[in-house]
């Protein structure tokens, strides 16, 4: 349920569903460019302000799970095959599931506000600190090591034109009051960057500019199947793109969990295990462990570490039920629906063939518009001249169509990314969603998808998925940054010409830990 | 100290006034209509007021008929229909808008009206369905038909189960799990037990009326009349239940009070007779119930009965398995 797209209970774009604390948002992780606490990982868990930013809820628990490998660097670039992807994927399950438990970071809130932020089981021991919330503070572990810990409110790090994104996947509920008991979310249109003509539903209206942007109207009965068959143009013959380049979370506020550790408080191998996966979780307390410790109040005033103690083992973690999970951003809202019972979390391996199945069917709705503004798409879509709205139930069937999105490597903007100038692939798509996690290579910048870190444009990064690689543009090789480009848009036969998504934060992060800017 | 009860019932009325006025605002809003009315179903089930269901009914039909069919509109007519016992009308309301009665709240609701009617097996197999994966209200339910079918083990199982479902955002569903359990142990003798569990429905969510009256009924089993008395007292307090006052009539008759049985009486009979008279069905049984039981007038209750099997000529007596 992770993320800002969803529209879940737990979760709270929604004016008419109540945001709730377990409502993850975002993780961010990369290697710290301050190094006064030797080689570091920053993470940072986002979650909703509720009850209020700075104040967190006493009910929740919050775990980031912090694990650590050698870089994967030895995988091929087989032969394109659905086999050959599951296989490997299956290989990488172990890194991550086999038979050991991750080390985390798991936070709980006192009655009176203060954080117990417990360290359970890393390579620099295991132990409690009780903090303040709102304040900067830097933990001894028992092994020595500083750590820097933040837990309360700040700035949503995140940017980006939802409403955008919703008006390209037809998405009702952004749009229009939609019942609860109904199905209907994405409507059967076709998926697009480009308005397409005649859709009345989700393209925009002058006279109604805010619609969807806040502004929700009541869904007119169906059918809703779209019966066109070209793009919109206007009358000097350009496209009208479905983005707006608008932040639709500026001004908001988040809380928060930002974490600075030292590589080798999480292991002992710094120097192989290049690699840092994290992932976060949402739990709740359980009305009956709730109930539990509520007839002797005084008893777990005056000993509140007997629940901490429960910590070991993990008694604590049978009190309480998980609700929400966030590793890669767009990993459920792009790929898995966004459905509760396919919210497996970090260990979402089972979801290879819908992760395949889900691409193919955005592919036949982005690839045509990204042709039709004249670029190259690695979707292959028998050169439709439109978006066309096509599902699969077979993997099998829609693996030709998106073999080269799923297989491609990600090129990336320049050789910035890789600081140590080492022999790093580029990443793909399957190996950046599955498993679901924010995998930060420490011999890179951090930046996505080699991390992911509070600048980064994560959202126009994940359309350029579906760019061809291997293509040129304006005499460079496409990369993840294309479609932020300013000057791709300004030869675009497209208006607005913009970028789909705001380019960076509407604050300016901060130079020094907790690096997310103050709340608003 | 502030119960919470009452911090929910002031939420909710807070929730009511704001909804209404942003209505006023936006008459044509859907969403705004929808959860106005169901804020307003949820207060008068909450604050037991069971008597305002009827007219929130009429507005729910005005709501459909001013702003269009829709589900959400269609499944509170049925919940509405449900607590009030009409329960072949739950069966209509939930086929006005295509594809409702595939969703899973209207299946659940469903699968509880046919119970109701009578057709266990069906409701069993619909509820089972259901528990993939499972939810706190189906466990509750199928634990509500275990119990209707006399398999106490398993009801107080599924009960359980159905509480580990839920979480600390959801404290009055548990303490209502609580009593049902209680309620559960009281018919089996284990009174000890029933106490525990109606003291965890306490602590669970304080100030709840609903605890007080079971809290009466296990003192009444235990010959308790004071702390009986005492409990029903604070219940009609509360909350306008005729059924609270008759039963705060049999005890206060049971020490001896007449006279002031009488008065309790008079007004629960009142109460039975007005929404009987206003063609309401929820209290017929209960009707039945006072003329063999308090004032005994076999031909009236038997007239009554007669009125009831005609309204619903299915329904079976069984425990209730919504939240009241």
């Amino acid at each position: 349920m992770a993320d800002h797209n969803d529209p879940n209970a737990v979760n709270s774009i929604f004016a008419d569903i109540d945001m709730s604390a377990a409502d993850l948002y975002d993780l961010f992780g990369y290697p710290s460019d301050d190094q006064s606490l030797g080689e570091s990982v920053v993470v940072a868990l986002t979650f909703a302000p509720v009850p209020d930013t700075g104040v967190l809820d006493t009910d929740m628990l919050y775990r980031i799970l912090v694990t650590s490998h050698p870089r994967l660097d030895a995988r091929r670039d087989d032969e394109p095959r659905l086999r050959s992807m599951v296989e490997q994927l299956e290989a990488v399950r172990e890194t991550y599931f086999g038979n050991f438990s991750a080390p985390e970071i798991r936070v709980t809130m006192t009655e009176d506000q203060q954080a117990n932020v417990q360290f359970l089981g890393f390579h620099g021991g295991t132990f409690t600190r009780t903090v303040s919330t709102n304040e900067v503070h830097e933990l001894s572990s028992p092994s020595g090591h500083g750590i820097r810990a933040f837990v309360g409110g700040r700035d949503d790090a995140f940017f980006n034109d939802l409403p955008g994104f919703f008006r390209s996947i037809n998405y009702a509920p952004q749009f229009y009051h939609v019942p609860h008991t109904s199905d209907l979310r994405e409507l059967p249109i076709p998926k697009t960057l480009l308005e397409l003509e005649g859709n009345h539903l989700f393209n925009f209206d002058p006279d109604k500019p805010r619609h969807g942007y806040g502004v929700k109207l009541n869904l007119p009965p169906g059918p809703y199947e779209w019966t066109g068959d070209r793009f919109a143009r206007d009358a000097d013959g350009n496209y009208r793109f479905v983005y707006s380049g608008e932040d639709a979370q500026a001004g908001r506020n988040v809380n928060a969990i930002v974490l600075e550790i030292p590589l080798d408080f999480i292991t002992g191998e710094p120097r192989a295990d290049r690699v840092v996966a994290t992932w976060g979780e949402s739990w709740v307390l359980k009305a009956s462990a709730k109930v539990d410790t509520i007839p002797d109040q005084l008893f777990w005033r005056e000993h509140p570490w007997a629940l901490v103690d429960g910590a070991h083992g993990d008694d604590q973690l049978k009190r309480y039920k998980v609700v929400d999970t966030v590793g890669q951003p767009f990993a459920d809202a792009g790929l898995n629906e966004r459905e509760d019972r396919r919210q497996l979390g970090a260990n979402n391996f089972l979801l290879a063939r819908q992760f395949v199945r889900r691409l193919a069917h955005l592919g036949w709705g982005f690839g045509p518009s990204i042709s039709a503004l004249g670029l190259q798409t690695s979707f292959d879509h028998d050169d439709a001249p439109v978006s066309v709205h096509r599902t699969y139930r077979s993997a099998l069937a829609a693996f030709p169509r998106v073999k080269k999105v799923i297989f491609q490597r990600l090129n990336m903007p320049d050789d910035s990314w890789n600081k140590h100038g080492l022999d790093i692939p580029l990443r793909r798509p399957f190996e950046i969603f599955i498993p679901n996690v924010c995998s930060i290579d420490m011999d890179t910048t951090g930046t996505w998808p080699f991390g992911r870190r509070l600048e980064d444009q994560v959202a126009t990064r994940f359309l350029a998925m579906f760019l061809d690689m291997s293509a040129d543009i304006q005499g460079s090789p496409y990369n993840v940054e294309t479609l932020g480009d300013q000057k791709v848009w300004d030869t675009a036969p497209v208006v607005p010409k913009t970028p789909p998504n705001p380019l960076s934060n509407d604050k300016d992060f901060l130079p020094r830990f907790p690096y997310l800017a103050e709340p608003w | 100290m502030i119960h919470d009860y009452d911090t929910e019932l002031g939420q909710t009325r807070a929730d009511v006034a704001r909804l209404h006025s942003a209505l006023a605002r936006e008459p044509d809003d859907v969403s705004g209509a929808t959860r106005l009315l169901y804020r307003r179903y949820h207060l008068a089930t909450l604050a037991g007021q069971v008597d305002d269901l009827p007219a929130l009914r009429h507005e729910v039909e005005d709501a459909i008929g001013r702003l269009g069919l829709n589900g959400d509109l269609c499944l509170l007519t049925g919940q509405i229909d449900f607590t009030l016992h009409r329960f072949s009308d739950v069966v209509t309301d939930l086929e006005r808008v295509v594809g409702l009665a595939h969703s899973r709240p209207a299946r659940a609701l469903l699968a509880d009206a046919r119970l109701r009617q009578g057709h266990v097996a069906e409701a069993r197999t619909e509820l089972e369905e259901l528990l993939d994966p499972p939810s706190w209200d189906v466990l509750s339910r199928l634990a509500g038909l275990l119990d209707a079918c006399g398999d106490d083990l398993s009801a107080d199982r599924a009960y359980a189960a159905a509480q580990e479902e839920l979480s600390a955002k959801q404290m009055r569903a548990f303490a209502w799990l609580e009593l049902k359990r209680g309620s559960l142990a009281l018919r089996r003798g284990r009174e000890g037990d029933a106490e525990d569990h109606y003291d965890r429905a306490d602590r669970a969510y304080s100030g709840y009326w609903l605890v007080d009256e079971h809290f009466a009924g296990l003192a009444v089993a235990r010959g308790r009349l004071d702390a009986a008395e005492a409990r029903l007292r604070r219940v009609v307090m509360r909350v306008p239940r005729p059924t609270a006052r008759q039963e705060l009539g049999r005890v206060l008759e049971q020490m001896g009070r007449r006279t002031e049985a009488e008065s309790h009486y008079a007004a629960a009979l009142d109460a039975y007779k007005a929404s009987a008279a206003a063609g309401e069905v929820h209290y017929l049984h209960h009707l039945v119930d006072f003329y063999t039981t308090v004032h005994i007038d076999l031909a009236a209750a038997a007239r009554w009965a007669d009125a009831d099997a005609t309204a619903s000529s299915t329904r079976r007596a069984m425990p209730t398995t919504s939240i009241t």
